[in-house]
């Protein structure tokens, strides 16, 4: 029964965050994730409940993850010409950019005196929860630590990218999907369909190839890397 | 038009079914949902168009793709104390390697597509 409620409670969060972004006119720093996250954890505080029963509501959403990443197939398939026409700079900046993403995390945080179990959950973070997930688990990584950070990348991602390739001249769309979806997985792509279809679908393709290729090959590195 | 949205579902969900069970008999570790999308990808491109519920469906799945992850973003709060872990190596981490990351992608897809000067 609390989990309806939860799950309840969390919807209308959302709304109320939908509601404020458009206030705001979509507004990076309106992330519904984080906006509509907080109310919900005062709730929680508030009610004394435990994370286990909010997630008995939370869970029906988390499950709707999967529909919506086989969903990402629609807008490619109308967008399957620009795609195609973009493949080689796509996989060109998609693996670059991911492997700036793993080696400056690791770098980064071995260099402020980070454990071997930190860093090994902090690599897989550019992709979506699942995968990082069971990238983690097979490296001895620490599963819900790797989850916890790959949310924290998708956040920091949609709300300050956006911002910073503007900053930094870089205005073209399908760019800005194949940057957010490459560095920021799902919550980033969903960042990227608010700035509108074109971005989106790059983001989406951007996410599932950097995804792919990283629960195949980023294990082999990190047993390479770490033994 | 509600039975054309049901089936969209419904082809949402099968799809991502067909993606998990390939990738278990595989074994390959590539999550379901994602075989799923290359899985619904093909079927498509043999349908030769998309039919009108499953646009519809999937636009509204994309438009609130936000909302899904939700729940991840209250889960947070069970792991704050994780983040702590390594003082603030961690958090910095974070942040630097993300946006290089975006940066490098960015500027990386600009450049090569203006090498192979199919300039949109």
């Amino acid at each position: 029964m609390s989990g309806v409620i939860w799950l309840a409670v969390t919807v209308i969060a959302y709304v109320a965050a939908l509601v404020l972004a458009r206030r705001v006119n979509g507004h990076p720093l309106a992330n519904p994730v984080l906006v509509a996250s907080i109310p919900v954890i005062i709730a929680m505080v508030a009610t004394d409940t435990s994370h286990e029963t909010y997630q008995e509501g939370g869970i029906w959403l988390l499950a709707l993850l999967g529909p919506a990443t086989v969903a990402l197939a629609i807008p490619l398939f109308r967008n399957w010409p620009n795609v195609r026409a973009a493949a080689g700079p796509l996989f060109l900046a998609i693996g670059a950019g991911s492997l700036t993403a793993v080696a400056t995390a690791l770098v980064t945080a071995w260099a402020l005196g980070a454990e071997t179990q930190t860093l090994l959950s902090l690599a897989p973070k550019s992709v979506t929860t699942p995968i990082a997930m069971g990238i983690a688990d097979t490296t001895s990584g620490l599963a819900s630590l790797a989850a916890a950070i790959v949310i924290i990348t998708g956040i920091v991602g949609a709300v300050i990218g956006p911002w910073l390739l503007r900053k930094l001249g870089i205005t073209d769309p399908e760019a800005h999907g194949v940057a957010l979806g490459t560095a920021a997985h799902g919550i980033g792509t969903a960042r990227a369909f608010q700035e509108g279809e074109e971005t989106g679908t790059f983001s989406g393709v951007a996410m599932g190839i950097n995804g792919i290729a990283t629960a195949l090959l980023l294990p082999w590195l990190l047993i390479w890397l770490f033994g | 038009m509600l039975g054309g949205l049901i089936g969209g579902a419904l082809a949402l969900a099968t799809a991502q079914l067909v993606g998990t069970a390939l990738m278990q008999g595989l074994g390959v570790p590539i999550p379901g949902a994602v075989a799923g999308l290359l899985f619904m990808l093909v079927t498509l491109a043999i349908a030769g168009g998309v039919p009108q519920g499953l646009g519809r469906v999937a636009d509204v799945l994309l438009r609130h793709l936000n909302l899904f992850f939700v729940p991840a973003g209250v889960g947070l709060m069970a792991h704050l104390a994780l983040l702590a872990r390594d003082g603030g190596a961690l958090t910095v981490a974070i942040a630097v390697s993300t946006l290089s990351g975006l940066v490098v992608a960015g500027f990386v897809f600009v450049w090569a597509r203006k090498r192979s000067g199919s300039v949109s």
